[in-house]
């Protein structure tokens, strides 16, 4: 009897142990199992919407596009030009008035109207337009807004263009008097010791003009000795002018200059930036101080009792990197009064 | 000796009580597990979706119309580009974005809109603006984006 007893007690052991294992095994197996594939499936959830809102935001940063105006029957439409890799999707338009930043008119586009890259399409009813800036925008499907102006001010490249490829810098149109009338060797002024060059007083000797200038063509300029600055009255009974022809500047001292124009005899550059010639090439500084005549630098006055306005003209000669002769007069680029 | 076995419990009946025991404690055990759980897998899952909503909520303010439609009011136009619905649930406005108030709600003459995937939406506020000046403006998205914007009046 004990000894069945003992064997019946060991037996009991393997019950419990058996009833405890499949508890353990119910709790990882629905329990545990399920909560780690719930957060595992969250975090996938996460993941990927993460993932989306990076694309997104690629997909967005992918998007160019300029945006003009074009008219058709006294209407002005928004012009859209697709400039970038992927194709847009355009689904508002707004119109501004340019001026007064006052609201015209807003125009959902529905459904939206895409454009593919290089292509440009016209979007919208428009509004009625006689004249005035409007300033339009334009919303993409990624979230993109671009606005543009109609009409389009003149660009510099359209500009220079039209009034020639070297442009002047006005506020650097300066000059210093050195009250001696022979400028060789002479050291450049410090920077605050340059005069406005709005009037200069009659009788100074020793006369330095200076003026900076952008070239805004393709090819790069060369001047030749024969540049000059020239003064003309117009408040004078009788025509008087008075010039000033190119000097050298090296190492901040003047030379006389007999540059003709070429790369190779170290005439006076005036760089193009061919990859952008609407910002132009490196601004150059240049000096007129020659009186006497080209390559001389004896700089002398306007003489007392010719005091009155006068108009300055630059004339820029000299030749094109390639070799073919250019010549320019800037526009009058200021009025002086002599006093 | 046999008294002495008669003095305790029969082991029947001890095993039918160790087992019951054993079920009592596993199940108590298997609930509170489970019930635990199930309220960190709402609050995560809660968690989960507020951040995916977040990151799928995207929307841009595209224009800003002072005294429009009329005299005092401000208009502002929204787009969303995300990839949820939401809508615009507080509108701040200032002339610096370190110091912009709330609008309240009763200065709403259009109420804040809701913003369909791809779909443009517009809500009008009173709100006095002096000519020339930059106004910024801050709209909070239903699931917390916040999106700024200013413009000169």
């Amino acid at each position: 009897m004990m000894k069945r007893y003992k064997e019946w007690s060991r037996r009991k052991k393997g019950v419990s142990g058996i009833i405890a294992a499949t508890f353990l095994f119910a709790m990882i197996f629905t329990t545990g199992f399920a909560y780690f594939m719930f957060v595992q499936y969250n975090y996938q959830l996460q993941h990927q919407a993460a993932i989306e809102r990076n694309q997104m935001d690629f997909e967005q940063s992918l998007e160019q596009f300029e945006v003009g105006g074009s008219v058709s029957n006294n209407k002005l439409y928004a012009q859209v030009n697709n400039t970038g890799p992927v194709a847009i999707t355009i689904v508002h338009v707004f119109f501004i008035n340019g001026t007064t930043g006052a609201f015209i008119k807003d125009e959902p586009i529905n459904p939206g109207i895409t454009i593919n890259p290089g292509t440009k399409a016209t979007i919208g009813n428009g509004i009625n337009y006689a004249s005035g800036d409007i300033l339009i925008k334009v919303v993409s499907g990624r979230g993109k807004v671009v606005s543009g102006r109609y009409p389009l001010p003149p660009t510099i490249a359209e500009f220079a263009s039209a009034v020639g490829p070297v442009l002047v810098e006005f506020v650097t149109f300066k000059w210093y008097s050195f009250n001696v009338t022979n400028l060789n060797g002479k050291t450049l002024p410090p920077e605050s010791s340059w005069k406005s060059g709005w009037s200069v007083k009659a009788g100074l000797d020793g006369i330095i003009w200076r003026v900076t200038v952008i070239n805004h063509d393709l090819k790069d300029i060369y001047l030749n000795k024969n540049s000059l600055l020239s003064l003309i009255a117009v408040s004078q009974t009788q025509p008087v002018a008075y010039y000033w022809y190119i000097v050298n500047v090296t190492e901040s001292k003047i030379y006389s200059y007999k540059g003709l124009g070429t790369a190779t005899d170290r005439s006076i550059k005036i760089p193009a930036n061919p990859n952008d010639p609407a910002k132009g090439g490196d601004p150059i500084t240049i000096y007129f101080a020659s009186t006497k005549g080209p390559s001389d630098t004896i700089s002398e006055k306007i003489p007392s009792g010719k005091e009155g306005i006068y108009s300055v003209f630059i004339t820029l000669q000299g030749k094109w990197s390639d070799g073919t002769l250019y010549a320019q007069t800037l526009i009058p680029i200021i009025a002086i009064e002599v006093t | 000796m046999i008294n002495r076995i008669r003095k305790g419990v029969s082991p029947v009946i001890a095993t039918t009580i160790i087992i019951s025991l054993t079920l009592i404690v596993g199940f108590a055990t298997w609930s509170f597990v489970n019930s635990e759980a199930s309220t960190a897998s709402t609050a995560f899952g809660q968690s989960t979706a507020s951040n995916v909503n977040y990151l799928r909520e995207r929307f841009v303010i595209t224009n800003v119309a002072f005294n429009y439609p009329s005299s005092g009011n401000v208009t502002v136009w929204f787009y969303n580009n995300g990839a949820v619905n939401t809508k615009i649930v507080e509108i701040y406005i200032g002339t610096s974005p370190t110091s912009m108030t709330k609008v309240p709600t009763g200065n709403f003459t259009t109420s804040l809109p809701t913003l369909v995937v791809g779909s443009s939406g517009y809500t009008t506020f009173t709100h006095r603006t002096n000519s020339g000046n930059t106004y910024y403006i801050k709209a909070i998205g239903q699931f917390g984006n916040v999106v700024l914007y200013y413009q000169k009046a």
